[in-house]
């Protein structure tokens, strides 16, 4: 049964950098929308468009402009409660020349309350085919390995919602399969999954819905449920004609 | 929540000591024999606790809190390593205390091998001369100078809260200068008036090593000087706590 609290609130959320210089940046504004909880929802967008401040601002890791507010399944981003409840996959990766892959999961899993720590990173590890990365410095792994890892990170602890930016960006077609087959799983688990990305065949195969941002703004958002292969690039391609027009 | 501190502060500690790191308790250790080598041979008698303040209070405890404290929570925010943690339920202030905790055993490794060995060393193996060795003010002064050096590591991580690494140290030897520059206007030309003696005393807190200086001179106990240390401890804890949990954990830009 579908819970009446959204798993993400987002309301009238801006974002100025610099603000007090000559030339600010103006990344968000007056972005609204609504998670439901269970819901698989896909953040679209061209390079700039702020898609990554908007995650970071969801997760209260980036201060927004006043008068905005962002909830997470009805507490505030950055209260323990909802920390308990939540995964990221960062874009830009963390990478230590001394911590090793195993160190790095035990210690999230540790954190997260897991309780049974070693089987949930052992199961992980496997289910990402990280195995023979465990014993290995974060440094010493390739992009697409440490973004396997990052997606690990996210989904230790079973959490309700998880947030990814870019997740497929440096990975394999193989690894991208695994993470198409392991979001499916999730989904059937009743986990919110809430993922922006470049790549619009992965969010039309995964996604039950999206949302376009273009120049801050939150433009449009479509229902991907019984649309035609090929609707998102097509609905992509409208949406950034009529905002070049405008 | 127990085990995931235990583990956390075990990484924190792991990272603090890279295979490069090894050669700073070395390098100290050498330069420390070399100066106690230098200095103990001079002396009539060879005073241990005496060369301790030389050696840990003027040398190895001001680099060796630089080198691991400096732009240490900066670097983190820079890394995604406060970001990788925050996701999860820990509070920053939990994180403050681990990376505090982790700071202050490394330098505390860091005096015992290269401040307090060596001048062991030198006493019991090397000195020609008679060596004076009054175990109790040797652990009196020892305990002042870890209280000392726990006040730098605050300092530090206080000031890596708001800046980066190379800024910490360019912020840290202007303070250094002004303090000592407007210290010595305030005790010469304004000793009279209190609130700049209290300002003075918390520009660049110096209750610890003045009270070293108290117990060295046997003029009493460091009563004043050391609740000027402890003043100044509590306040950069708070300052240094505060931070933590008002600074960005992602500076952002798209």
């Amino acid at each position: 049964m579908e819970s009446a609290i959204p798993a993400i609130h987002a309301e009238n959320i801006s974002k100025t950098y610099n603000p007090r210089s000559k030339t600010p940046v103006h990344a968000l504004n007056n972005v609204s929308f609504q998670v439901r909880q269970g819901e698989i929802v896909g953040l679209i967008g061209p390079n700039g468009a702020g898609k990554s401040t908007l995650l970071r601002i969801l997760l209260g890791f980036l201060g927004a402009d006043k008068g905005g507010s962002a909830s997470i399944l009805g507490n505030h981003p950055e209260s323990l409660e909802t920390r308990k409840q939540i995964g990221y996959q960062a874009d830009s990766q963390f990478r230590s020349g001394t911590i090793s892959t195993q160190s790095f999961l035990d210690l999230h899993a540790l954190l997260v309350g897991c309780p049974r720590p070693s089987e949930e990173v052992a199961g992980l590890l496997e289910h990402f085919s990280l195995t023979n990365a465990a014993g290995r410095k974060l440094s010493a792994l390739s992009k697409g390995m440490r973004q396997k890892i990052e997606l690990a990170v996210a989904f230790i602890g079973s959490p309700k919602v998880v947030f990814l930016d870019e997740p497929t960006a440096s990975m394999d077609p193989p690894s991208v399969f695994e993470l198409r087959e392991y979001l499916t799983q999730q989904k059937g688990k009743g986990t919110t999954v809430f993922f922006s990305s470049h790549n619009l065949t992965e969010v039309e195969n995964v996604c039950d819905r999206v949302l376009f941002i273009l120049d801050g703004a939150l433009v449009a958002e479509h229902s991907l449920v019984n649309t035609p292969q090929g609707f998102l690039e097509e609905a992509f391609r409208k949406h950034l004609v009529e905002r070049k027009r405008t | 929540m127990k085990g995931a501190i235990r583990k956390l502060f075990l990484i924190e500690l792991h990272r603090l000591w890279p295979i490069a790191a090894y050669f700073v308790p070395v390098m100290l250790a050498s330069l420390s024999v070399l100066m106690t080598f230098a200095t103990g041979r001079m002396q009539r008698q060879y005073n241990v606790a005496q060369q301790a303040i030389m050696l840990n209070l003027n040398f190895v405890v001001p680099l060796a809190s630089a080198i691991f404290a400096i732009g240490s929570v900066s670097n983190d925010v820079k890394d995604g390593w406060l970001r990788t943690l925050l996701i999860r339920p820990i509070t920053r202030q939990r994180y403050m205390a681990v990376k505090l905790a982790a700071v202050y055993c490394s330098l505390v490794i860091t005096i015992v091998v290269a401040g307090i060995l060596p001048n062991v060393a030198f006493a019991v193996f090397f000195s020609k001369t008679p060596v004076q060795f009054d175990l109790a003010r040797v652990l009196y002064i020892h305990a002042l100078i870890l209280l000392q050096g726990f006040l730098y590591v605050v300092i530090l991580l206080f000031l890596s809260c708001w800046l980066p690494g190379v800024f910490n140290v360019i912020a840290l030897t202007f303070w250094a200068i002004l303090a000592s520059s407007i210290s010595s206007y305030i005790q010469y030309v304004h000793w009279m008036d209190k609130w700049l003696v209290i300002l003075k005393e918390y520009l660049f807190p110096s209750g610890f090593w003045d009270s070293i200086d108290v117990v060295m001179a046997r003029t009493g106990t460091p009563v004043a000087e050391l609740s000027w240390g402890f003043g100044a401890l509590a306040i950069f804890l708070a300052l240094a706590f505060w931070s933590i949990s008002v600074i960005q954990v992602d500076k952002g830009s798209e």
